[in-house]
């Protein structure tokens, strides 16, 4: 187990398998919000599933419906549990903060540094904590 | 945080439930990138209004219910479809009620019917220097690198707080300071000026530099000084699509860059030569054309097609009309297809065999209603998502390019300079 200090906009106490690439995403066209599947052919987790994981990578990119379509996949259920990015725009940051707000739904969303981000990249699993500055990493 | 009277009223409950929920998702947002203060905004363009599931309806219902308006002036981006000829263009029902419903609750909200993902070719376009909160990715680098406007990387439906409380955080993009480029995209000797003349350049160039730069701030260095309004469209699109661009300078070209010292504040931290060989990557990237010449679709007006577009297409036809083998759709805003009307253009370039469409979106084709198996398309943003949105590999080319296969109903398409 690795812990690495983390950022926390948004946080629960969850543990969860970690899908990591150093592929940035755009949501819109690179996920099936029904299936929660990667469906970007050119991303690194390309038919991976991120329902209910630890979805990361590096930041955003692309089309700003990504807020409506997290917003989407936390309303049916398809939506990962917690994302890990280096920086986080507002592009992503904006379903998680509306359903926090408004629906009381949490999807957690973590800050690390370059140097931590790239330590995911033997991770199996990863836990979170409400009330901790680290998280842990497990391979 | 320093906060006004009136903001504090706003986030106290004092001006209503909807500006006040409004103001929390803003407030935390602002506590997040360590903000010190609001700043407020001219402006919004929402683009809450492609429909992506009950989510986001529900969500401009209920802003709407809890008596939410906007404080700015705000433009509504396209929607799925064309609210009058949804049918013909084979959507289903469905998509159209849940179209009706983003209408009817964003219109409520005092929301402006433009439905144009060009906002700034149809009226709405912020000054320089002005703050603002656009959401749509082209609209947003459009909007701070060529009008030099100021606004994040906003999304749906974070924009629309932004607009019911008329204020954001005052970061990012927004100070000036952050506007400074930090490297620098040269590019290089064997892109030489005459290649300009193909404007699908403009595209290549765009992916590399979106691929390249990803969601930093940088400049990009050679560009022909005297750009054409829709390349300028095109180079946004397509750099926002590959990247996360929302901001871009254009040395020379571009409000904050008129010269290489302006742009940059400090000595680029990096510097990319932007080769053939990048833009070979792009096209291949962008285009997939396996030398089969039937083609199904040709789809163009990603972002919206503008009045001098459609003079260009008119002009590419010279007469000629699309071939039976074929078929071209236009995409444009409400706004841009009463001009054309007006002009007369409008019913020249049907009369050529062309359908032209307002409100919706060229990534909402109903691929599977029409058994479309080819599509090609000039728009660079399209192209990215197409496979993904779509399900098809499309073919790539300039408007010319586009009309000729048009016309003769199979794929016409130049070997490029830069081509192996």
């Amino acid at each position: 187990m690795v812990k690495l200090e983390c950022k926390k906009v948004i946080a629960e106490d969850l543990r969860a398998e970690l899908v990591f690439s150093n592929d940035p995403i755009s949501f819109v066209g690179g996920v099936n919000i029904q299936t929660g599947d990667v469906s970007d052919y050119r991303h690194a987790n390309y038919k991976q599933n991120i329902t209910g994981k630890v979805f990361a990578f590096p930041f955003g990119k692309g089309s700003s419906g990504a807020g409506l379509v997290l917003m989407e996949m936390l309303r049916i259920g398809t939506a990962p549990a917690a994302i890990i990015n280096i920086r986080t725009d507002p592009v992503i940051l904006t379903g998680p903060l509306v359903c926090h707000h408004f629906y009381d739904q949490t999807l957690s969303v973590i800050n690390l540094s370059e140097e931590d981000y790239a330590k995911l990249a033997e991770g199996k699993e990863i836990e979170l904590f409400k009330d901790s500055d680290y998280l842990h990493v497990y391979k | 945080m320093q906060l006004t009277d009136y903001e504090k009223a706003l986030l106290d409950g004092k001006h209503g439930e909807a500006r006040q929920m409004a103001m929390n998702v803003l407030y935390d947002l602002g506590v997040y990138y360590g903000v010190d203060r609001f700043v407020e905004i001219v402006g919004c363009h929402d683009d809450s209004t492609v429909y992506f599931g009950e989510a986001q309806v529900a969500f401009a219902e209920h802003l709407a219910d809890l008596g939410a308006h906007f404080a700015v002036p705000t433009s509504t981006n396209a929607v799925a479809l064309d609210m009058k000829r949804w049918d013909i263009q084979r959507h289903g029902s469905d998509w159209m009620a849940a179209t009706r419903r983003i209408e009817a609750s964003h219109l409520k909200m005092g929301a402006i019917a433009s439905w144009t993902c060009a906002p700034y070719q149809a009226g709405f376009s912020p000054a320089f220097g002005q703050q603002v909160a656009c959401a749509e990715s082209n609209v947003i680098a459009f909007v701070n690198s060529i009008l030099g406007a100021r606004t994040n990387r906003y999304a749906g439906p974070l924009e629309l707080l932004a607009g019911i409380a008329g204020r954001v955080p005052y970061f990012g993009l927004h100070v000036p300071e952050n506007r400074k480029a930090e490297g620098l995209v040269v590019l290089g000797d064997d892109i030489t000026p005459d290649m300009f003349a193909d404007r699908s350049l403009y595209n290549f160039i765009a992916y590399a530099y979106g691929s390249i730069v990803g969601d930093r701030v940088w400049a990009l260095d050679g560009m022909p000084t005297q750009i054409a309004m829709d390349d300028l469209k095109q180079f946004s699109a397509t750099a926002a699509s590959s990247g996360g661009i929302a901001l871009f300078h254009l040395i020379g070209v571009t409000p904050e860059a008129q010269t290489r010292e302006m742009a940059f504040d400090k000595e680029p931290t990096e510097v990319v030569t932007l080769t053939q060989a990048h833009l070979r990557e792009a096209e291949a990237e962008l285009c997939n054309f396996d030398g089969d010449g039937s083609i199904d679709l040709v789809s163009l007006g990603c972002p919206h097609f503008s009045c001098a577009e459609f003079q260009d297409l008119e002009d590419a036809f010279a007469g000629r009309r699309v071939s039976e083998n074929t078929k071209m759709w236009i995409f444009t805003g409400r706004g841009t297809y009463n001009t054309v009307q007006d002009s007369g253009l409008l019913d020249r370039v049907k009369r050529l065999g062309v359908h032209v469409f307002v409100d919706g979106c060229i990534m909402e084709y109903p691929t599977d209603k029409w058994g479309t198996r080819s599509i090609m398309t000039n728009s660079g943003k399209f192209a990215t998502y197409c496979f993904n949105k779509v399900g098809i590999h499309p073919v790539f080319g300039n408007i010319n390019e586009c009309v000729e296969t048009a016309v003769a109903g199979k794929v016409i398409r130049s070997k490029k300079p830069w081509s192996n």
